[in-house]
């Protein structure tokens, strides 16, 4: 009795394991009937696949986004958008790998630039016809293709224009009898009124380490008044080390560390942590882009601070040669169609749609999720936060159109962001910092 | 019985499924990475050239970012034998000598930080050791330890030692647990007998309890070594190697090389570096710890 | 005199466990507040309204009991496998006759010391082109191939200390091979068994990298995962993530608590025997 009961035991472990074994073969096999089936059936029911790196899908650009997808949905009943949406440091990497697997996703969020790059050479994104975006019913602003374009060929739509500004909080600065800063000193005054009160001047995302490239692009244009010395640079058309407006930027930057201008913890701080600190009235400034215009409306946040939330511009450097007015714009994020893609005319059809100023451009604007790429009507109900960003930019000067660390190949950026990460965490000094953007630059030009 | 344990069939039921498995996740992805790694590709399906021993000349030469990975690397796995495992084995004789229920409750309490994920324990003390409202700043005010007060992870100086003492919080009941077992299986009446001679206290320990220990330490220190070197999951969430590489580790270092600066090529050169050191730390050592077990 | 030694170690013992326990009572207590009460100068505070809506949150927005119940489908999965292949291949490499044994042991001990992460992208790789992405077998096979080395590691180990008159015995009763692994060598090596379950469950109930890179579908994802991906979306609502990471950490400690037992008794036998 006992025996037989064992041996039916063995035989049903030896049935799982077969099971098992069978199960994968059926597994793959389904998949690929799968994605021939749906083929064939491209009048009946599509589903397309949009990759995303705005997981918030209820407030800022996600909601944004959504909301064009819905009504794409809403007017095209037979078309299933799926949306996969993570993290934005997750989404590079996943990017990566679906770009080593061809995944068949068929619209994804770019990031223009370095990251853009590799996906064109690895043949992942599809070649636009800058043809098909002119006109009203589109409405880009010029040289919004730049950073999108390689070899003269277009790649992918941008969805903002993004600019560095400096978030602040009004009721801070008021309190504590704070002056907004129109100059470096200003602001480095400021800082030490912030923290003789104990409170944390500027908060950053050190752990990511962008910000600070841009930071310090935004400064070395206020310094030598030209926003393509850093990009010819980078080009290596001249050399960081022998321009010297570089090394003062540097200087610059090692000053905001001597008045402890960030928070304690900048070196760990992820983008959401200095967000908060920011938005929980903990910190006076948050040196961010356009694309948190958002914050002005975000129902999350607290009232109190949504109306202490004020905008101004990066101030001037004394005896620099940039103007106020100069600014560090660029457009960043954007969106592009896949090779991958296994309903490429659908994908297509719905791409050129969510493009369109009366979409992408008008939702994004009327939740106030960031400055568009594209002209937008204004309807009256912006927030001051939103007419303020609005007269930067329309008033912008000197626009470089691209971010620096962005301007290379994507080992550049690596390289560029382990010397700011160095520098900022205090173990190399500013002369090295700029022998380290200089051996970067030349390495990626060999 | 010879003509049983040599059944071919059986043998090839028993074996093949286990190593296929292992061929599909380890040696192949290992055979294509060693192909990558001679390429400066950006990855897959992107133009490649074959490049030789570059990657690997670069890597051994002229990448400090590595060397550093790999210090950082040594520094923890000597942080847990020196640090982590000494108080284990204390407290794992301790906890045999407390008896009862207590011992019981003790030994839960201990193990329950084993239990919980990594991603819940990385954001747990990133945000534990931040500045503005951590609990570990807050402490050292109500002890009047102000000054001590720091951003533990965010500093170079003393990056490290937190992410040690995170690991170590971590992984405290392991150690203890492995410990305290092989405390238990050494006979009662080899103490009865050394009490006899005269010894007793930490002596009687260190003569009797150590010695007979010698196994477990052995394999516990050999996977402390290879701990160390696989760090991957707790950098990754809570300093990702920063700040300026100071807690640099080889996973991360080649999952960023990997995906965030798109140079494939080269991070399969750090990959298959990475294996042989895991291998080579491995047979040292077992090499080197004189084990009964061997 | 003894009684005084008696009380230093009660002390040390309690700071310790106190250690080990405060900085999860600390997030229980910060996971019932609101965001803007992070920042109080107490180190404890209970909230005067507790923030349910951060649980709510957790569980509605976290997605919790779909990710729970992939936990435990791929856990499970995972275990059951992982403790037959380590049982066959255990007893392969130890009792059985066969000329390559000990190359291909060595082989599969390579795997405790080869690092996952290492061969992380040409996996990806190679399970796309085998249509095992996005799959509950895309993470159950690696999971299991990266705990199969430990597991035939110890059941190896506890099976030399295991004499073999009794097999011996079953062969003359007229026992197949494969009766006497199932019947008489699963029941005795039961202890490894359970130790292996156990450093399995815990491995890859908590694994997230391979989990974060192998699956896209939102359907498929399991829990660590969860709180990376609810982390993104709420990024600036700590009472919230903090609510997740709870309800995270719930269910591994109260199946701790279930087989504590089972856990110290299978480890205290594994290592003795071992």
């Amino acid at each position: 009795m006992n025996m037989k009961i064992t041996y039916r035991k063995v035989n049903l472990i030896t049935t799982f394991v077969l099971m098992v074994g069978i199960l994968a073969a059926c597994g793959s096999d389904n998949t690929k009937e799968d994605s021939q089936s749906t083929g064939n059936k491209e009048n009946k029911s599509v589903t397309l696949r949009l990759f995303s790196n705005q997981p918030d899908r209820k407030s800022g650009q996600g909601l944004a986004e959504q909301m064009v997808v819905d009504n794409y949905m809403k007017e095209n009943p037979n078309v299933k958008i799926e949306v996969e949406a993570v993290g934005d440091e997750p989404f590079r990497n996943k990017q990566k790998a679906y770009m080593a697997s061809n995944e068949p996703i068929d619209i994804t969020m770019v990031h223009s630039g370095a990251d853009l790059n590799t996906l064109i050479q690895a043949k992942f994104v599809t070649e636009l016809n800058p043809k098909d975006y002119e006109g009203q019913n589109y409405n880009f602003f010029d040289g919004a293709f730049k950073s999108f374009t390689f070899d003269g060929k277009l790649y992918g739509l941008p969805r903002n224009s993004d600019y560095e500004i400096i978030y602040y909080n009004k009721k801070l600065f008021s309190d504590n009898g704070v002056k907004v800063p129109t100059t470096f000193n200003e602001l480095i005054d400021a800082a030490k009124t912030f923290r003789s009160k104990d409170i944390t001047p500027m908060s950053t995302n050190g752990k990511e380490l962008w910000t600070f490239g841009l930071l310090f692009q935004d400064f070395a244009q206020r310094v030598n008044g030209d926003p393509n010395a850093i990009l010819d640079a980078v080009d290596q058309k001249k050399s960081f080390t022998e321009d010297d407006s570089f090394l003062q930027t540097a200087k610059l930057m090692k000053q905001f560390m001597d008045v402890k201008m960030f928070q304690d913890a900048y070196m760990t701080a992820d983008y959401g942590s200095s967000q908060n600190l920011f938005t929980q009235g903990k910190a006076a400034m948050w040196y961010m882009g356009s694309w948190e215009a958002g914050m002005a409306s975000n129902e999350k946040l607290s009232a109190d601070f949504r109306n202490n939330l004020g905008v101004m511009r990066v101030p001037l450097v004394e005896d620099g040669k940039g103007k106020a007015t100069d600014l560090l714009a660029w457009n960043g994020g954007g969106y592009a169609l896949t090779t991958s893609s296994i309903h490429p005319e659908e994908a297509k059809k719905f791409f050129d749609y969510m493009m369109r100023a009366d979409q992408w451009a008008k939702a994004a604007w009327d939740t106030g999720a960031a400055v568009p790429a594209q002209k937008y009507q204004l309807t009256g109900k912006e927030s001051e936060v939103q007419k303020q960003l609005t007269d930067i930019l329309n008033n912008g000067t000197s626009m470089p159109g691209a971010s620096f660390i962005d301007f290379g190949t994507p080992g550049f950026k690596d390289d560029v962001q382990n010397a700011l990460g160095k520098f900022f965490a205090g173990t190399a000094t500013s002369e090295q910092l700029i022998a380290d953007f200089q051996a970067a630059a030349a390495k990626q030009k060999k | 019985m010879q003509k049983v344990l040599s059944n071919k069939l059986a043998i090839f039921l028993f074996v093949f499924p286990g190593i296929l498995l292992f061929a599909l996740t380890f040696l192949a992805p290992i055979v294509l990475s060693f192909y990558y790694s001679f390429t400066d590709t950006l990855g897959p399906g992107t133009k490649l050239t074959m490049i030789g021993f570059e990657n690997y000349k670069q890597l051994l030469l002229h990448d400090s970012r590595f060397w550093r990975s790999l210090l950082n690397a040594v520094l923890l796995g000597l942080g847990f034998i020196i640090l982590q495992h000494p108080v284990c084995i204390l407290f794992a004789i301790l906890l045999d000598r407390l008896g009862g229920k207590a011992e019981k409750i003790f030994r839960t309490i201990f193990f329950i930080p084993c239990v919980i994920s990594v991603v819940v324990i990385s954001r747990m003390w990133l945000n534990l050791m931040d500045p503005s409202f951590g609990m570990v700043n807050k402490l050292l005010d109500i002890v009047g330890l102000s000054s001590w007060k720091h951003a533990w992870l965010g500093d170079t100086s003393t990056a490290l030692i937190s992410l040690l003492f995170i690991l170590i919080w971590s992984g405290f009941g392991w150690g203890l647990l492995f410990y305290y077992s092989g405390i238990k299986g050494i006979p009662e009446d080899l103490y009865e007998a050394a009490h006899l001679d005269g010894a007793s206290g930490i002596k009687l320990h260190w003569k009797i309890t150590v010695p007979l220990l010698s196994p477990v330490i052995a394999v516990q220190v050999t996977l402390a070594m290879i701990t160390a070197l696989k760090q991957m999951e707790t950098v990754f969430l809570t300093t990702n190697g920063g700040p300026g590489d100071a807690t640099q580790f080889l996973g991360v270092y080649l999952y960023n090389k990997a995906f965030s600066a798109s140079q494939y090529g080269y991070a399969n050169a750090i990959a298959i570096l990475f294996i042989i050191v895991c291998l080579v730390a491995t047979y040292l050592s077992n090499r080197f710890i004189p084990s009964e077990n061997a | 005199m003894k009684t005084w030694n008696r009380s230093i170690i009660w002390i040390i013992f309690l700071v310790v466990a106190l250690g080990q326990l405060f900085p999860l009572i600390w997030l229980i207590d910060f996971s019932f507040m609101k965001s803007s009460d992070f920042f109080t100068s107490a180190v404890l505070k209970w909230p005067s309204s507790p923030e349910w809506t951060n649980y709510i949150n957790a569980w509605i927005d976290g997605k919790f009991p779909e990710y729970l119940f992939n936990s435990v489908l791929v856990s499970a999965t995972t275990i059951i496998l992982t403790v037959i292949f380590s049982l066959l291949l255990g007893y392969a490499f130890t009792r059985m006759q066969w000329k390559l044994r000990g190359l291909f042991f060595s082989i599969i001990l390579l795997g405790i010391m080869i690092p996952i992460h290492a061969t992380l992208i040409p996996n990806f790789a190679i399970f796309k082109a085998l249509h095992l992405t996005d799959t509950y077998l895309g993470l159950i096979i690696p999971y299991t191939a990266v705990s199969v080395p430990l597991g035939t590691f110890i059941l190896s180990g506890f099976l030399r200390s295991l004499p073999k008159e009794i097999e011996e015995s079953a062969v003359i009763d007229g026992c197949s091979i494969y009766q006497i692994v199932f019947r008489i060598i699963m029941p005795l090596t039961m202890p490894a068994l359970v130790t292996i379950a156990v450093t399995t469950f815990i491995s890859c109930w908590n694994e997230f990298i391979m989990a974060a890179t192998f699956l896209s579908k939102d359907s498929l994802k399991t829990l660590p995962f969860s709180v990376m991906n609810f982390a993104g979306q709420y990024s600036s609502d700590y009472g919230s993530q903090f609510a997740v990471m709870v309800l995270t950490s719930i269910p591994a400690i109260v199946i701790y608590a279930l087989f504590n037992e089972q856990i110290t008794k299978g480890i205290t036998a594994g290592a003795v025997k071992g």
